[in-house]
């Protein structure tokens, strides 16, 4: 190849080597920091080193753990609302849903942020036992729920916007898939009421004694995995129910709804 | 030859493999092919925002200005270096003239006019859309924008473009002027065009090998069953491909075809022989997912990424014999090598 410009100076491409192994440290550690993320917390050698490049790695969005239906694709989860005006009149909607957000990108998402309700949530708590025992991660608690209640309010928000003049209450609905062996044998539709569970948000101490508390903390540290990757995760919910819901079943009136 | 001289020669030659690798020219066909398809795919999905703008932007929209500001500024514990001055505009209206603004650059763009200015400025907006859409992103956004942040360092605007027109039309001023000879530049190899083609190469296989391990550590990546649970998604679906579940070494196959693929794409997409086989699972993998898994937008763009790997020479060959010539470029393909 005859190229017509003259070949970089070597100071110039010591200069470029050094911001381009820079770059490429920025786009390598913070995936490998997602998966050296344990429940002790990330490898101390990762979180260091990539603590120097998590600004700049940030501030371009390069911060991704690249978890595309991993580790297991799992259920999806919808959020439902009951809009119901001063006569008492109720209007039920879920969310995402391709008859109202089109083109596909919207309906996108739209499920986008319904997958966001459920990575982000926090049970109600912290447990008084966390309090004592660990008064860090009971403080991580709080800021967590506090971040799930803000956005989820938001989300109430933007319907009452819509809906102005009405109560909104909202719920999230988890969309279970088929097992295998149960569908080749009983082949069933993947919107069928019995794929669809209210998922409750309650204490966890309501479920568990002061001997599970180290299972309070684990689901803790898998909220803070959530806020940095765009995995799919298999979410751990202890509080789900396993009660059928259809598409039209109440909302309010019960101790699923959450509303404001 | 002494130890001492062994080792030196032997670190001149990793050097000097560094700095062919990095460092030599290479031609843009590729990266101006890239800039087109990537322009488009980046504008229409500002085109669907249009349609919804309050809806995601906006002090009414799912998650409000301030949320998406306490998301990131550590209201709750939590914070980042993601900033974006739209968490400040409250106003439909402004909003509005800023998305034009932005459809209006990300067009120019996608066309090639003033590419070395419009190109920084796009990712630049992009990004400012990135931090503020928190929660409403996918693996669709993050591609284009990487691809846009790498594109804007070479001259993707060379080739296929406004630009290559008006380089014409002002030859004669270019001539004399540095300024204009940069803003234009000519369809020639260029170092800029190689260190963009090498991040968006380098990014794509730390994509896929952390794609590829983040599976591994799932039973039913191994199991095989992954496959099935992916089409059994009903919120993913586009074509129901349930009919599956009757045909288990079917399912089970894609599901280790994916696995495998993924980890070893970033090994096997630089020989020359295994290149072509790994581009093909790429288009089928991509193909597949954007058109039964609903992402049509994230299937073409990973396809469109994956087209850095085509050798600028190749292009060239096909489409601008005389342009190649004009460049001096005889022989096949030296970027292509590592």
């Amino acid at each position: 190849m005859k190229a017509a410009m003259k070949p970089l100076s070597r100071p110039k491409r010591l200069l470029l080597s050094g911001l381009l192994i820079g770059h490429l440290l920025a786009v390598v550690l913070p995936p490998l920091s997602f998966q050296t993320r344990g429940p002790l917390g990330t490898s101390p050698s990762i979180a260091s080193l990539f603590a120097w490049f998590e600004p700049y790695s940030q501030g371009l969005y390069i911060d991704r753990g690249y978890a595309f239906f991993a580790p297991n694709p799992g259920p999806s989860h919808l959020v439902q609302a009951a809009i119901t005006n001063s006569d008492g009149e109720r209007l039920e909607i879920m969310f995402p849903d391709r008859t109202q957000q089109w083109p596909r990108l919207s309906y996108h998402r739209h499920f986008m942020l319904t997958e966001f309700l459920e990575e982000i949530y926090q049970p109600p708590g912290p447990p008084p036992e966390l309090q004592k025992l660990d008064p860090a991660e009971a403080q991580y608690w709080l800021g967590a729920r506090a971040r799930y209640e803000r956005v989820r309010q938001s989300y109430i928000e933007h319907l009452r916007h819509i809906y102005p003049d009405r109560t909104v209450q909202v719920r999230r609905i988890e969309h279970l898939i088929p097992e295998i062996l149960e569908f080749q044998q009983r082949p069933i539709e993947l919107t069928d009421d019995s794929l669809y569970r209210p998922m409750l948000d309650v204490p966890v101490l309501l479920e568990l004694d002061a001997e599970n508390l180290p299972i309070a903390k684990e689901a803790s540290a898998d909220a803070r995995g959530g806020e940095s990757a765009d995995r799919k995760i298999q979410t751990d919910v202890p509080a789900s129910s396993s009660a059928p819901v259809s598409g039209s079943a109440p909302v309010s009136g019960s101790a699923l709804g959450e509303s404001r | 030859m002494t130890q001492g001289s062994k080792v030196k020669e032997w670190f001149a030659g990793y050097v000097d493999a560094w700095d062919r690798f990095w460092f030599q020219p290479c031609l843009p066909y590729t990266v101006c092919i890239l800039r087109l398809v990537v322009g488009i795919m980046l504008l229409y999905s500002h085109l669907v925002l249009a349609a919804n703008l309050t809806v995601f932007l906006g002090e009414s929209a799912w998650i409000s200005n301030e949320t998406a500001q306490q998301l990131h500024n550590g209201s709750f514990g939590f914070s980042d270096w993601g900033w974006s001055y739209l968490w400040m505009i409250d106003s439909p209206l402004w909003l509005r003239v800023h998305h034009g603004v932005t459809m209006l650059v990300t067009a120019s763009f996608a066309i090639g006019f003033l590419t070395r200015l419009t190109g920084p400025l796009t990712w630049f907006l992009q990004l400012m859309y990135l931090h503020r859409m928190t929660g409403a992103l996918f693996g669709f956004d993050q591609i284009v924008t990487y691809t846009v942040m790498y594109l804007m360092l070479s001259p993707c605007g060379s080739w296929l473009s406004v630009d290559a027109k008006l380089r014409k039309y002002f030859a004669g001023r270019r001539s004399k002027s540095g300024f204009l000879r940069w803003l234009l530049p000519t369809a020639s190899p260029s170092v800029g065009a190689n260190i963009a083609t090498r991040l968006l190469q380098l990014h794509l296989c730390v994509i896929y090998l952390f794609g590829g391990l983040s599976k591994a550590r799932g039973q039913s990546w191994w199991d095989g069953t992954a496959m099935w649970l992916s089409v059994g998604i009903y919120e993913y679906q586009s074509i129901d491909m349930t009919w599956l579940s009757s045909y288990p070494r079917i399912f089970t196959g894609m599901t280790h075809f994916t696995l495998f693929w993924e980890v070893f794409y970033c090994a096997l997409i630089w020989p020359r022989m295994t290149r072509p086989f790994i581009l093909l699972g790429a288009v089928i993998l991509h193909g597949g997912i954007a058109l039964f898994l609903g992402m049509i937008t994230f299937g073409v763009m990973m396809i469109a990424a994956n087209g850095i790997f085509v050798p600028p020479e190749l292009i060239g060959r096909f489409v601008d014999r005389k342009g190649l010539q004009k460049a001096g470029v005889n022989e096949p393909a030296q970027s292509g090598k590592k």
